[in-house]
């Protein structure tokens, strides 16, 4: 369905047959769409795959192959599979996270999604996964208001297009009992070609870049990218991992209506439900743009430094200035080709004195900044590499300029495959650890909640407090099914 | 001053062990609910970890573990335990299996109905020493973690106004701040004990140095003893013959197929920094080994001669040779069989994913910023891997005791492990790990698989499912989701944990004791007061 004419990321893409079974989310952003809509579904119990069917016959999910117009992505939480009509032996051969939900109750512990981070009554959605493996009289979650079993995710040129589009989704998926329980208008927020969220910072600047016999590298470009550079296994399931074993993934008994399905050789019997599939973290962030500048304002008056003004403030606390220039010890990194800088390590600023050990940048994604001393810093690099996870997030609501009053923010959207490893472990070991990089009684100044916020510097380091101003609205873990996979749910009755 | 890291390791009866762990969630939670939390093991002043463990196994009956990592004495400690939480180890103790041997009459006397004896002559007995006990803050008492932490808040406090700080030098910073707590905290007045007394480093030394040498003059018992029946030249035939087999089965063990079919793939696995100055070492490792052959001549010239021998100097020369040429061929042989056994050693693919247990050891995790864990595995049969197990764990315990980077808390760059143990338990039929660690699980093990993995694959390697490994120490570990799978499964829910100081991670108890240091010193220079500055 592609036209094939251009390549879907800058340096890499999916090899044939993976490239017409993955879907197109997972090799790119959809930039050239700039409108977008996230329709929450919540599927009629034990409806089956009938709405699926209808549904993919008018608006087809879009392939890896190339550029498509319009673009479709659809997901599913593990309550959503189960009311899909998915059997209980399949059910239960996904990943224990995606079982369980954001919401069980140790996972919400781990990411730090307390009462601290959370918009009030919050959270609104989620997939209400029953805590699968409670023991009987164990505490558990409360259940969110809003249930969601799916997520589609469209995209088209301009506003009125999109609207067609899904004016047309909601027709068909009516009928069927289908109701869309939340909508999210999506938009990249470009400026000068780079999308902003909506504090004012150029985002999603750094991805990792996939390698392994199922990814094809654009001339020109590495095999193997030597600072972003991750085993395809790490963002798609049924692909090789760091030992070229492939990442194992939910299977499903073989019967007729799975013959849509691949075979695993190591799992005679069964058929591969998870191959070229992966899962997707979806978490809708409020951002409160008043309440970021105030703080960063108040902070920076605690300063008392006549050229430490907000701006500074607010370029420490993400790690980089507005436009998306990484801070360095005397100022920002020099432009890579016109963008912002990627291929950088933090040897020149081991202890943060240009960007702050504790700097959004730094926690999401440490590089080989952790390594205590220059001969650990390559290994250092690596592990960190092992915890990266494809953004393929927009923002939604209205400029803050233009509606102040409005709800604004970001639904991060990020694909791993072992979400334990990746997502989960960003969230709690750098982004949400009290000890991060030596540091002290302190989380990330962004996502975090009110507290402290370290600014190394010499002779002294400064702490200046900064407030909440992102909470979590819901989400949940998604699995984003491959294009036969999506095919077989449609087939189930 | 070494801290003590013991564990109290007790059978349980089969028909007791809901019972016992009913009693040990029970104290957990009403020690949990208190404020502040677990009071009566927090007034144990020498106490840093303790823990409760009951690891339940098809093929043997449960054991119940306790884990205790304190200051010493010994003895006084476990009578303040017993003075803490006496009567409910008692009722514990009541669902265990009488303890062979003479301990067992102790056990009665504590166990029996209204008995009224103290619990630690029996605790102390029991405790079983681990073949590794790694400590990470090394040598910090618990006084001296809590009056340093103290300190830093103190030092938190006055900086939390920076401005009169703004236009001072480093050295004018510290010695203001110092004129500032001086008066509260006495501690800054006298030299604490050295974290690593003379004679504990020299110690250390000696048992690493000391296992060396006895593996050596082991491995060239044989070769020597050859020597001095048969002629040279006899005796190095055999050798030569022997060794020739040997030889052929270890290309044969390094050539065979790895079992690995990414070969390639491991291009991009994590380096370890062994691999740099390889050939300095070498070269260094030979002159240490010839100098060792000729000390070895001279003992032999020189004991020979006591006993009668006729030999010359030269003569003690070809034997030390022969002994050497012998431990070579022994060497070759033993990885010969190591590759052997290592290529026939059942991997465990996938452990039997029990969800419920790992959703029950989830529960009690990530609590606070500090985690523990305990694991139980079974060690692979065969006197060759029984001897290997024992002569690698406590050569990797002796040299995480003397290992500069290890005595400062790094292992390959990780600087998370408060305490860590691992003991073979069940006669050596299994082996036990428990530890107290900074951060999640995840990134424990994380860490484990991507940069400590040599020495966590060499103390894991004689575990049965254990990952395919080579030497020992290679690959292994390093298979992450492998590893964690394995690991997680062999894992028992931490039913009871204590952590006297909760909030400080091993990093920032350094960071306090860097300051404190600093402190203690009425003056310091501008470039040691600008580092030291670094850390406020």
């Amino acid at each position: 369905m592609g036209d094939g004419s251009l390549a879907v990321s800058d340096s890499w893409k999916l090899s044939a047959p993976h490239d017409a079974n993955v879907q197109g989310l997972v090799v790119s952003p959809f930039r050239h769409l700039e409108s977008g809509e996230a329709l929450l579904l919540q599927l009629p119990l034990s409806g089956g795959g009938a709405w699926l069917d209808a549904l993919l016959a008018k608006i087809p999910i879009t392939d890896a192959t190339g550029r498509s117009t319009p673009s479709a992505a659809l997901a599913f939480t593990w309550t959503g599979l189960e009311a899909s009509g998915l059997d209980e032996e399949s059910l239960t051969s996904f990943s224990q996270p995606f079982i369980e939900g954001m919401r069980q109750i140790d996972r919400q512990r781990r990411l730090g999604d307390d009462e601290a981070t959370i918009v009030e009554g919050g959270p609104l959605w989620s997939g209400n996964a029953p805590d699968a493996y409670a023991p009987p009289g164990a505490t558990v979650a409360e259940p969110t208001a809003t249930t969601v079993h799916a997520a589609l995710l469209l995209y088209h040129t301009d506003g009125k297009s999109l609207e067609g589009l899904t004016a047309a989704a909601e027709e068909i998926l009516k009928p069927h009992g289908v109701k869309i329980v939340r909508r999210i208008g999506l938009s990249l927020m470009l400026q000068n070609q780079q999308p902003r969220e909506h504090f004012g910072f150029v985002d999603g600047v750094s991805q990792p870049v996939p390698y392994g016999s199922t990814i094809v590298t654009v001339p020109g470009s590495p095999k193997v990218d030597p600072r972003h550079g991750i085993p395809a296994g790490d963002i798609l399931l049924g692909h090789p991992d760091g030992n070229g074993e492939p990442v194992p993934g939910p299977l499903t008994p073989d019967q007729p209506a799975a013959a849509v399905l691949p075979n695993n050789p190591a799992a005679p019997g069964y058929r591969d439900l998870g191959l070229d599939g992966t899962y997707l973290v979806l978490r809708e962030l409020r951002q409160n743009v008043a309440a970021f500048w105030d703080s960063m304002k108040a902070a920076a008056a605690a300063l008392g430094h006549p050229e430490r003004d907000e701006k500074w403030v607010a370029a420490r606390v993400i790690g980089r200035t507005l436009d998306g220039d990484p801070l360095c010890p005397d100022g920002t990194l020099e432009r890579e080709g016109g963008n912002p800088a990627n291929a950088f390590g933090y040897a020149r600023d081991h202890k943060g004195l240009g960007c702050p050990l504790g700097s959004h940048m730094r926690r999401a994604n440490p590089r080989d900044g952790l390594a205590p001393t220059p001969a650990d810093r390559k290994g250092f690099l690596q592990a960190s590499n092992n915890h990266r996870i494809l953004r393929r997030g927009r923002k939604y609501g209205p400029l803050h300029s233009e509606k102040p009053e409005a709800e604004r923010g970001l639904l991060f959207m990020a694909i791993n495959t072992d979400i334990a490893r990746q997502f989960e472990f960003i969230q709690q070991s750098w982004m949400f650890n009290s000890n991060f990089a030596t540091l002290y009684d302190e989380t990330d100044p962004l996502m975090g909640p009110r507290g402290p916020f370290t600014l190394p510097g010499q002779p002294l380091r400064t702490r200046v407090g900064v407030e909440t101003y992102v909470r979590l609205v819901g989400g949940d873990y998604f699995f984003l099914p491959s294009l036969p996979a999506l095919a077989y749910l449609a087939k189930l009755r | 001053m070494a801290r003590c890291i013991v564990s109290v390791v007790v059978e349980v009866q089969p028909q007791g062990v809901d019972q016992l762990r009913t009693l040990i969630s029970q104290l957990r939670t009403s020690q949990a609910a208190l404020d502040p939390p677990y009071p009566a093991l927090q007034a144990i002043k020498s106490l840093h970890f303790l823990s409760m463990t009951v690891f339940a196994d098809a093929r043997y009956d449960p054991i119940f573990v306790i884990e205790a990592n304190f200051d010493p004495p010994a003895g006084p400690f476990w009578a303040d335990l017993d003075a803490a939480i006496g009567t409910e180890l008692r009722e514990m103790f009541r669902c265990c299996k009488r303890p062979p041997g003479p301990v067992g009459l102790m056990f009665d006397a504590v166990t029996v109905h209204g008995a009224k004896m103290s619990l630690a002559p029996f605790l102390e007995a029991q405790a079983l020493v681990p073949t590794v006990g790694y400590e990470g803050a090394r040598g910090m008492s618990r006084a001296r973690i809590e009056q340093e932490a103290a300190l830093f808040l103190d030092l938190r406090e006055a900086l939390k106004d920076p401005r009169p700080f703004h236009e001072k030098s480093p050295a004018q910073i510290h010695s203001a701040l110092r004129n500032q707590l001086l008066p509260k905290h006495a501690c800054l007045r006298e030299e604490p004990p050295p974290r690593l007394p003379l004679l504990e480093n020299i110690g250390d030394w000696v048992k690493m140095i000391g296992l060396v040498l006895a593996i050596v003059i082991i491995l060239h018992l044989p070769g020597m003893l050859l020597a001095w029946v048969v002629p040279p030249w006899p005796a190095l035939a055999v050798i030569l013959l022997a060794g020739a087999p040997a030889a052929i089965m270890l290309k044969n063990g390094l050539e065979a197929p790895h079992d690995n079919p990414a070969g390639a793939a491991n291009a991009h696995k994590p380096k370890t920094r062994m691999a740099s100055g390889t050939t300095k070492n070498l070269l260094i490792a030979v002159g240490v080994l010839l100098i060792f052959e000729l000390l070895v001549a001279l003992a032999i010239w020189l004991i020979g001669g006591s006993l009668h021998w006729h030999g010359d100097f030269q003569a003690a020369l070809i034997i030390a040779g022969l002994g050497l040429a012998g431990a070579i061929v022994l060497v070759t042989l033993i990885l010969a069989r190591l590759r052997q056994l290592e290529q026939l050693d059942p991997t465990q693919e996938f452990p039997p994913p029990d969800s419920r247990k790992v959703r029950e050891i989830m529960a009690l995790e990530d609590k606070i910023s500090q985690n523990h864990m305990s694991s139980l595995v079974q060690v692979k049969p065969g006197l060759l891997r029984a001897i290997l197990m024992r002569a690698g764990l406590m050569g990797l315990g002796f040299f995480m005791r003397a290992q500069p980077e290890a005595r400062r808390g790094f292992l390959a760059g990780v600087r998370t492990i408060h305490f860590a143990q691992v003991a073979p338990v069940s006669n050596g039929g299994r082996l036990m790990f428990l530890t107290n660690f900074d951060g999640s699980w995840e990134n424990y093990l994380n860490d484990f698989t991507e940069k400590v993995h040599l020495a966590v694959t060499l103390v894991w390697t004689n575990g049965v499912g254990f990952p395919p490994t080579r030497f020992l120490i290679l690959d292994g570990a390093s298979r992450g989701r492998l590893f964690k799978a394995w690991k997680r499964h062999s894992m028992a829910p931490s039913l009871f944990w204590f952590s006297a100081y909760r909030h400080l991670s091993v990093e920032q108890i350094e960071r306090d004791a860097r300051l404190a240091e600093g402190l203690r010193q009425s003056v310091l220079t501008s470039k040691k007061a600008e580092k030291w500055a670094m850390d406020l």
